[in-house]
């Protein structure tokens, strides 16, 4: 069936097509395209340049007419005396006033402002264990943990394995001696050691302590404290100098 | 050395008196052990950068050295280290074990690799900023492989990310880090063993001749 189509077709295709073929030879040739040499593009653009300085030397009445409308002014520009004050009027991007250099964060890194239930940041995690070594009964140790969030638990594993240092500083007069250590108050002593923060928050808690390191000092240096004894008395009572 | 401070672990402050050099708290079991005395301090490779500076201006072509341990602004840094514990950049020599951080130092409670275990890195696990990152010095080389692996799981769990080196290693790791502003802890443990360079006796020696010396 298909190949009777086609050939039915192919019939009609071919109809009368000598004749028809015929009639378009005999046709005249139209013109064919100039081919890329035979047009001297030189002395076309030359032409075109010269045209076009000459209309460049007239005078264009039109153009003239425009200009003569135009009248130019100018001024000097106000310098923008006051930035700041025009910045901060954008309130949604304010420029920075500020230019002193940033800060260095007392403990070495951006600290919170909201800590999650159960955590610690450094500055607390040293006040905690501060207050813990200034009374360290369990009971305010329960207390301290239930301050923080903290279970209990956590809180008897961080005492146990972390504590504040104590410090001890070389001593000028004891230096010849045989002591060269002299116990330091634990609150100047926290100062020396990390930040100031850290002796604030002891001093809250280590009124006690203080009178320990008070003991041991006594204990360490018994000359020292019995000449400064002596020197007090000294001035207070003269009269046994007079006598020798 | 113009300041010899030293800071050890809290004791009792009444038993410290009896002795006239303060022993720690709590010694490691391996230093006591070991018939090595701590006879020096090993000193960490000073952190060093170069500018090299040339051309017209300086047709000697001299190089300059910024020694990072020196400068105050970089936080704390680990100068030395002994058997007995460390020396910090500010002068502060620390005694046994200790947790450090940017710029604050506390005394860490353990005795030698085998204590370091998820309850006594508690603090680090509890800290409200996350660590960047958390430098553990085990003590002597070889050692980080016998740490309980319970410490790792927790730390990971934490989501703490941890370097377990020896602590010659740690140290220096931690200077880096604590250079470059990161939020980094270190937990050292004291090695036992201690390998010291000529530089390094000639430093003790230098240093024990003005042990007594007074800062102006």
């Amino acid at each position: 069936m298909g190949k009777v189509i086609s050939t039915l077709e192919r019939k009609a295709r071919h109809f009368n097509v000598e004749n028809r073929a015929m009639k378009v030879i005999s046709k005249e040739k139209r013109p064919t395209a100039k081919r890329p040499g035979s047009v001297d593009l030189d002395s076309a653009a030359a032409e075109h340049k010269a045209q076009v300085a000459a209309a460049v030397k007239e005078k264009d009445a039109r153009l003239e007419g425009m200009l003569k409308g135009v009248y130019l002014t100018s001024t000097d520009a106000v310098p923008d005396a006051k930035p700041a004050e025009d910045a901060a009027r954008d309130v949604r991007r304010p420029l920075p006033t500020d230019r002193s250099p940033v800060e260095q964060p007392e403990w070495g890194y951006a600290e919170p402002k909201t800590v999650p239930p159960g955590r610690l940041t450094l500055r607390q995690a040293v006040a905690f264990l501060t207050a813990h070594q200034a009374d360290p009964r369990p009971t305010t140790l329960a207390r301290l943990a239930a301050d923080r969030n903290l279970g209990i638990d956590a809180a008897r594993h961080l005492v146990a394995h972390f504590r504040i240092f104590e410090v001890y500083v070389p001593d000028a007069a004891a230096a010849g001696g045989g002591r060269h250590l002299r116990v330091q108050d634990p609150l100047t002593a926290m100062k020396s050691l990390g930040p100031a923060a850290m002796a604030e928050e002891g001093a809250k808690q280590a009124g006690k302590m203080r009178e320990q390191w008070e003991e041991a000092e006594r204990i360490l240096n018994p000359k020292r404290k019995k000449k400064e004894k002596e020197k007090a008395e000294k001035v207070l009572d003269p009269t046994p100098e007079e006598g020798k | 050395m113009s300041l010899l401070t030293l800071a050890r672990a809290a004791a009792r402050p009444i038993t410290l008196c009896a002795c006239n050099l303060v022993r720690p708290r709590r010694l490691s079991p391996a230093l006591l052990a070991s018939p090595r005395q701590p006879t020096g301090t090993a000193s960490l490779r000073p952190c060093t950068s170069q500018f090299f500076d040339g051309g017209e201006t300086d047709p000697l072509n001299r190089t300059s050295v910024t020694i990072m341990n020196t400068g105050a602004e970089y936080g704390l840094m680990i100068d030395t280290f002994s058997a007995a514990g460390f020396r910090l950049n500010n002068g502060i020599s620390v005694i046994g074990p200790m947790a450090i951080f940017a710029r604050s130092v506390l005394s860490w409670n353990v005795g030698d690799h085998t204590e370091i275990t998820p309850d006594s890195l508690s603090l680090f696990t509890l800290l409200a900023p996350r660590l960047d990152i958390l430098v553990i010095g085990v003590g002597d080389a070889g050692l980080q492989s016998r740490v309980d692996p319970a410490v790792l799981v927790c730390l990971r769990r934490a989501r703490i990310s941890y370097e377990l080196l020896p602590t010659e290693q740690a140290c220096s790791t931690f200077n880096f880090l604590n250079s470059e502003g990161r939020y980094v802890a270190g937990a050292f443990i004291p090695p036992s063993d201690v390998k010291l360079t000529a530089d390094d006796i000639h430093d003790n020696v230098t240093r024990d001749r003005n042990i007594y010396q007074i800062p102006d």
